[in-house]
């Protein structure tokens, strides 16, 4: 039960890294002008790799001329988000905490793992605060009516800000179990203490009291007859060593 | 009964040597087993003036081996009687192991065992900040262990069992170098401090939310402040935020923190 929830968790990480993944390719703003008709005038949609983008075609003079300011996340943090993004599902799918034989390497997973997460804070709270609000780009959700020109303004964030909020909600948790693991656990390899334990293993002449008396009882069997001829191995090996030395 | 003394003392004498830092004993060329304890009690002589293995001992194991490798195994039944007796004084004879920096099994082929002992100068050089009064104390705790083992087995008592698990942590926690970590054996998901671990799992997600309300509640805060004509219709989602925020946290505090306690 408790190994499943973990397991649980570990495909809710995965499911969260697909929906970031996925959250740069969709729409992360949209404004929008309506006349009173409500005929849409003017649409502009986000997204962080493409920049602005619009359903309509350039006839619409005041969609031209009412397009956004350039937002210009910079590329770089796209591409190392992007990045991070496949090297975490990797670690996360093939180095499992759980069943992994060394620890030695996990402290430097749980670093990528703890930096895709700040990366993911950093989209969810540094794009609306320094990109969409100096720009009069309004968060979360907002409907103006604008009275003296009869046009109403809809600003709302998209799919792919939405996207990016569910997976920050599906990677946190995992990611902080996995941070906290590896730095809470260390395998007991190779201590003196085993290592001592080992040679003398290795040393240790091994006692079968079956074989013994089990020759013995031979030897008692074959007394009169066969003993002179009857060589007890261990027996020999002392005397073979004593030979040498004398 | 004569071979199989003879191999019980020889592996107790190897293991006492072995553990104090001592090479094991060379069957293959022959050395004998009074030999190797003689030799043991030289080099302890020689660094700490004390002896290892009574002077009577090694006189009567040298007398009874001897007679074994003469008479091809035949040993009078009152040397192996002696034999006996001396084997079980080994087995009383508490030695704390020596060894220091070993770290890998390459040591296992190494002719240069002496560099790992606790003896060697190489040893002592490499880990100036050791305490050197940690193998005692680990023997001490293990004595203890032990005898408390036996009591558990006849009897179980609350005291002494939680007095054997503050041992046995006060053990790992001597034995582990990197500060606050709890070392496993074998496979992590079967180590029992792990399984419980798994209930932080909850708390995280708890934890997560309070984090996303948090900045959402900051960034609806910075953009109130910046457009105050906004106010109308973001207050609905400001004070939403805000609400389940103290909630979590609240829930947060409530169930994980008083559970910690």
């Amino acid at each position: 039960m408790k190994s499943n929830l973990i397991q649980g968790f570990r495909v809710l990480y995965l499911v969260g890294l697909i929906f970031l993944l996925l959250s740069f390719f969709l729409d992360w703003y949209s404004f929008q002008i309506f006349d009173s008709n409500k005929n849409i005038l003017v649409s502009w949609n986000y997204n962080v790799l493409f920049e602005w983008s619009t359903p309509l075609s350039d006839d619409f003079a005041l969609n031209r001329a009412s397009r956004p300011e350039n937002i210009s996340v910079p590329w770089v943090i796209n591409l190392i988000a992007i990045i991070s993004i496949i090297v975490s599902g990797y670690i996360v799918l093939f180095k499992n905490v759980e069943q992994t034989e060394s620890t030695k390497y996990l402290i430097h997973f749980t670093y990528v793992n703890a930096f895709l997460l700040l990366l993911v804070l950093f989209f969810l709270l540094v794009f609306p605060l320094l990109y969409l609000l100096p720009r009069a780009l309004y968060f979360p959700l907002i409907y103006l009516e604008d009275l003296e020109t009869g046009f109403n303004y809809f600003y709302s964030i998209g799919f792919g800000y939405l996207s990016h909020i569910i997976a920050f909600l599906l990677i946190f948790p995992y990611n902080i179990f996995y941070f906290r693991t590896a730095n809470q656990f260390e395998k007991e390899n190779n201590t003196p203490e085993m290592l001592v334990k080992k040679l003398i293993k290795r040393t240790e002449e091994n006692l079968d009291l079956d074989k013994l008396i089990a020759q013995e009882e031979i030897k008692s069997k074959f007394k009169n007859s066969n003993q002179q001829h009857y060589v007890d191995p261990i027996l020999n090996r002392y005397i073979k060593g004593a030979e040498n030395t004398e | 009964m004569a071979v199989t003394i003879f191999i019980l003392t020889s592996n107790q004498v190897d293991q006492i040597g072995i553990r104090l830092g001592i090479r094991p004993r060379k069957k293959e060329s022959g050395e004998k087993i009074f030999e190797y304890m003689k030799r043991v009690n030289v080099i302890f002589d020689h660094n700490l003036a004390i002896q290892i293995f009574k002077e009577d001992f090694v006189e009567i194991i040298r007398e009874c081996e001897i007679l074994f490798l003469r008479n091809k195994g035949k040993i009078p039944f009152y040397s192996i009687k002696n034999m006996f007796h001396i084997y079980y004084e080994l087995r009383k004879l508490e030695v704390p192991n020596l060894h220091k920096t070993l770290k890998d099994d390459s040591f296992l082929e190494s002719t240069q065992f002496g560099i790992f002992s606790f003896l060697s100068p190489k040893a002592r050089r490499k880990d100036n900040n050791t305490n050197i009064l940690k193998p005692l104390i680990m023997q001490k705790i293990s004595q203890k262990e032990l005898s408390l083992q036996r009591e558990l087995n006849n009897r179980l008592e609350r005291q002494k069992i939680e007095t054997a698990i503050h041992l046995k942590m006060m053990r790992k926690s001597l034995n582990n170098e990197r500060k606050n970590k709890i070392t496993f054996q074998g496979v992590l998901k079967d180590n029992l401090s792990y399984q419980n671990t798994k209930e932080f799992l909850f708390e995280y997600t708890i934890l997560a939310f309070i984090v996303l309300f948090l900045c959402l509640g900051a960034i609806l805060f910075t953009e109130i402040s910046y457009y105050p004509s906004t106010l109308s219709q973001l207050n609905t989602w400001f004070i939403t935020c805000v609400g389940v925020l103290i909630l979590l946290i609240f829930v947060y505090l409530k169930q994980f923190k008083n559970r910690s306690e």
